[in-house]
């Protein structure tokens, strides 16, 4: 079967479309043709061209990884594959779709699938199951449409342990390196924290599964052997598994690798040892949490790290040579502006603001607690509709912010950034 | 996939005046928009916004139309239009009606908490001080309708040291003789360059740039007005349709224009170009980028002049300080690979103070010394560099270099144990090798090398080395008949190897075929005629071929040369008796070293 993935980030430049190629390269070890679209601010994509691609692959199946800030985009997309070829199954995964309202079915009409779980095991139950005539409807993972205003949820699916059951999305050639100087890595996914605002942790069921570090380490080798020079580790917590995150960190020494790395993690899961061995396998950026400066703002997130262990990791991190990037946000429950204030002065004693270091306002996502009971963490939402498919985000204000107040801590933000403000991570 | 074809990124269309081709058919800039990015920018020129407001407003309504349609499509509406005097308030109408007419695609945003896909950024032009103070006011009304403009000036009004963003402009362009197209064009390449130079993904490639210029006034088309334009009536009808779908015709012929000498040029003048617009607008930094990748791009085509120009206005420039440095270093690279030893190592030397924790930058020093043979020195710098932690791309490199300059020390296990260690399999790499094994006195797996670096394709240059070596292999295994293929072919590919000629001499004498052996000395001598050596070896041909008198006269020549060649001396005292035998002479008499 001919399947089309696109990673769609209209208003960035394009990365490496990590997620879609791991599902490229699931299918294509299973024998499917398929073609990875990754469309960023630069790319040349009109709608004459995009009739090509979609004449050219002759796709059964077009993919989307939706997020919130590219839903808009991507509902244009799929109308265009629609009107292109009705037959076109398309599903939507990502993010955004995991814990997407059903109802959003029919707001997107033009939408078959809605992946809901892991997509490695979902595409391949969608395309076998439209390999077999789509007989015994709903595919298990999806919410399936069954016609214009009918759909159904699928049985739930398991997603497997061992993340090194998965091919490599570069060892299988499934991505295009040419010209790319940065490889955005997976070396394990899920979190089993419970910060209200994060989607990961509901996402992975609060459980951490990780590629062997046999894997992580050829995947490494191979790429800087082609002339990659820095590694994103995308992981949400590196040095979760501690002695594991060192395996890789000595294997990277022993291997030669002399790449610049990028990587997160928390506060509390790093020490002087650890911070030490980084700095000399090359980790170039540590990413920590912060969130907020406020004890007590931060004890109702679920966080459960404080200001000062952050700022010891900052010295320790520094200490070694390591720049530091800090996350916080803005906007969150019991945050008053003086709170908010007190975070962006804590920052800058801390680290110079640009990057990921930019805060951000608070984002509702679906599938988070604090999306799910917004109204009990002081959330007052702006809009009182909104398409079914879009969470509330960024349109809210709280019981101790008004938006004025939010969007003059945004600006303060702004006037404090080395660089406008723009951040890498969202 | 990052790019996926010629699509265009911006439309310029210049309105017609009453004397011009008329305005465009309706229905046209709606096809033209399908070949459009799905982030356009649209340019309606206008010398008369009031004049021209009818076909403007028909242009906007098309383009709505447009993103009504394809809801993947993003537009920026660019009104390009002078500002002229007591004409305030029919602007301030004209822009509230453009306002109102995004306003589904403003709600629709808002709605998906992300940028409204009709955007309008007016570019307001001013040639006078006075039309400069009446932008800025109109300027600031936009800006409360939460439009962001640009200005466009001649150099005529004084600007008084302004800067776009602080006048809250989204840039301030400069016209030149050129005028509003030749500016924004400009700007244009500026920002597609900056791009470029800033993206991690996809590497440059030559590609004309991506926009259409149509020309309601002339009444033609074309990617840029310093290319070929074609009639506008193209346009029109289903022929564009057609053309779109991959005909020949009209849209296509344009779109399919590719870049050449011409774009090359244009580049080449967009630093300077752009120079003033970028102080005003405080990007100095990323002209200094696009610059700097314009020159390694020219030096990924091995055009050395255009990289030097750009590379040298980099390292000059104050603006760009972590750039200086690896410019410096680039430009060193550019100067080693046209053999200017001196002014690489100038440059490179500069670099070092910029970048004095840089792997790179000794191991191009390095280079030079390696270039000017001084394989003490390079080696030296080699491993410095290594010590320092040389990046992957160059690890090789280095290596390969570090080995050869051992094997022409004669430290042939030390390059032995570096070639080893390079990953990147070369015909260099095998011959050094070879020639490594052969110094050890490993002729076997010299000449296994050897094959090798024939197997992967040696450059002309180094085939006569690699021969030779082969030969020289072989005679040293005592396959004196098997070596005289290789050394013939080593003479083929360079008849003025003199040690090919001895060697291949030395191998002829063992088969006992003189006269050949004799002709190979011969050449020899007429390569190196003060070599002692070759008088002998045709001494002693001559004297297995029994003309003693001749062999002595070569064997005293010989000496003449080097008194100290003893086997010379030997065989001079052997042939000398053998000579006396057959005269019935007596010896001379030897009274030994004079006791004291």
């Amino acid at each position: 079967m001919n399947v089309l993935l696109m990673e769609v980030n209209p208003y960035v430049p394009c990365s490496l479309p990590i997620s879609i190629g791991y599902l490229a390269a699931v299918l294509q070890a299973r024998g499917h043709r398929v073609l990875t679209l990754n469309v960023g601010e630069g790319t040349r994509l009109s709608p004459c061209s995009f009739r090509g691609i979609l004449s050219d692959t002759k796709p059964a199946l077009v993919g989307f990884a939706a997020y919130q800030r590219n839903m808009l985009i991507i509902r244009g997309l799929m109308r265009a594959v629609k009107e292109f070829d009705p037959s076109i199954r398309v599903i939507l995964g990502g993010p955004q779709a995991t814990f997407m309202p059903s109802e959003a079915m029919a707001d997107l009409l033009d939408v078959d699938y809605i992946c809901r779980g892991e997509g490695e095991v979902v595409i391949q139950k969608v395309v076998e199951a439209m390999d077999s005539g789509e007989k015994g409807l709903p595919v298990a993972g999806t919410t399936t449409r069954l016609s214009p205003s009918q759909w159904a949820e699928g049985a739930a699916v398991d997603a497997p342990e061992a993340l090194d059951l998965y091919p490599s999305p570069f060892l299988s050639g499934v991505l295009e390196l040419e010209g790319l100087g940065e490889a955005i890595m997976l070396t394990s996914r899920g979190c089993p924290y419970r910060c209200v605002f994060c989607y990961t942790p509901m996402a992975f069921g609060h459980r951490v599964r990780y590629h062997s570090v046999g894997r992580v380490l050829e995947e490494m080798e191979w790429l800087y052997r082609r002339g990659i020079q820095r590694f994103w580790l995308a992981d949400p917590s590196f040095s979760f598994a501690r002695e594991r995150s060192e395996e890789i960190l000595r294997g990277v020494l022993k291997k030669g690798i002399r790449a610049g790395i990028w990587l997160e993690t928390r506060a509390d899961l790093v020490d002087e040892d650890l911070v030490r061995l980084m700095a000399m396998a090359g980790v170039q950026t540590l990413a920590l949490g912060l969130e907020s400066a406020s004890e007590r703002v931060l004890d109702g997130l679920g966080k459960g790290i404080s200001p000062r262990r952050v700022r010891q990791a900052v010295e320790l991190a520094r200490g070694q040579g390591i720049d530091v990037e800090l996350f916080s946000q803005y906007g969150l429950p019991g945050e008053r502006y003086e709170d908010a204030l007190q975070t962006l002065e804590f920052v800058k004693g801390c680290v110079a603001i640009r990057g990921n270091t930019n805060a951000q306002q608070m984002r509702l996502y679906f599938g988070t607690p604090i999306h799910d009971r917004f109204e009990a963490f002081g959330i007052r939402p702006l809009d009182r509709q909104r398409p079914s498919y879009i969470s509330i985000g960024v349109r809210y204000e709280t019981r101790w912010m008004t938006s004025q107040e939010i969007h003059r801590i945004r600006d303060l933000w702004r006037e404090a950034s080395l660089d406008g403000g723009r951040r890498m991570v969202s | 996939m990052s790019v996926l074809g010629p699509e265009l990124k911006r439309v310029y269309i210049i309105l017609s005046d009453r004397t011009g081709h008329g305005a465009l058919p309706r229905g046209v800039l709606r096809r033209i928009l399908d070949h459009v990015n799905h982030l356009g920018d649209l340019y309606l020129i206008s010398e008369d916004l009031l004049r021209d407001w009818g076909q403007m407003l028909q242009l906007l309504d098309e383009a709505a139309g447009f993103l009504h349609s394809c809801g993947f499509s993003r537009l920026n509406l660019r009104p390009v239009h002078p500002v002229r005097a007591g004409k305030t308030r029919e602007l301030a109408d004209i822009y509230r009606v453009v306002g109102q007419m995004g306003g589904s695609f403003h709600k629709e945003a808002l709605g998906h908490q992300v940028a409204s896909r009709w955007v309008v950024l007016p570019v307001l032009r001013a040639q006078s001080d006075e039309e400069v103070r009446k932008a800025r006011a109109v300027a600031r009304f936009l800006r409360s309708r939460l439009i962001l403009p640009s200005l466009s000036v001649s150099p005529m009004p004084r600007l008084q040291g302004a800067q776009g963003r602080h006048w809250g402009l989204e840039r301030i362009l400069l016209e030149d003789k050129g005028g509003p197209l030749d500016a924004l064009m400009t700007n244009a390449l500026f920002d597609d360059l900056r791009e470029w130079a800033s993206s991690s993904v996809g590497g440059f490639s030559a590609k004309a740039c991506p926009g259409l210029v149509v020309d309601c006034v002339r009444g033609v088309m074309g990617r840029c007005n310093r290319l070929e334009m074609v009639p506008l009536s193209l346009l029109s009808d289903g022929r564009l349709q057609e053309a779109g779908e991959g005909s020949s015709a009209g849209l296509a012929r344009v779109l399919k224009n590719g870049a050449d000498e011409r774009c090359l040029r244009c580049w080449d003048e967009l630093p300077m170009r752009i120079r003033e617009t970028a102080r005003w607008n405080r990007m100095e930094e990323e002209a200094g980028t696009v610059q700097y990748q314009l020159g390694l791009f020219a030096l990924s085509r091995k055009d050395l002049d255009r990289a030097r120009m750009h590379l040298e206005a980099v390292a000059g420039s104050a603006s760009l300080a972590e750039g200086r440095g690896e410019a410096l270093i680039y430009l060193g690279m550019l100067h080693l690979r046209r053999g200017d030893i001196h002014d690489a190592r100038e440059a490179l030397t500069r670099a070092c103070s910029l970048l004095p924790g840089s792997a790179s930058v000794i191991y191009h020093l390095g280079r030079c010394e390696f270039e000017e043979r001084d394989y003490i020195a390079a080696s030296d710098l080699f491993r410095k560099a290594m010590e320092m932690g040389i990046g992957p791309e160059l690890e090789d490199d280095l290596r390969l270099y570090l080995g050869i300059c051992h094997v022409r020390l004669e430290e042939f296990s030390e390059a032995l144990d570096v070639l080893g260690s390079v990953e990147r399999q070369s015909a260099t790499l095998h011959f050094y090798r070879g020639v490594a094994l052969s110094g050890l006195g490993r002729p076997e797996d010299a000449l296994e090398s050897l094959n090798r670096a024939m197997a992967l394709g040696a450059e002309p240059v180094d085939l006569a080395a690699i021969h030779f070596y082969a030969g020289h292999c072989l005679k040293e295994m005592g396959r004196f008949l098997d070596a005289l293929s290789p050394l013939n072919m080593a003479l083929e590919a360079d008849p003025r190897s003199y040690e090919a000629w001895n060697l291949l001499g030395y191998c002829l004498f063992r088969l006992k075929r003189h006269r050949e052996a004799i002709g190979a000395f011969m050449k020899a001598l007429e390569l190196a005629p003060g070599s002692a050596v070759d008088h002998a070896n045709v001494g002693s041909n001559l004297r297995d071929l029994g003309d003693l008198e001749q062999a002595s006269r070569w064997y005293r020549r010989a000496l003449k040369l080097d008194p100290t060649l003893v086997w010379a001396r030997e065989n001079l005292s052997k042939v000398e008796d053998e000579l006396r035998r057959k005269r019935c002479e007596p010896p001379p008499l030897d009274f030994g070293p004079e006791r004291s």
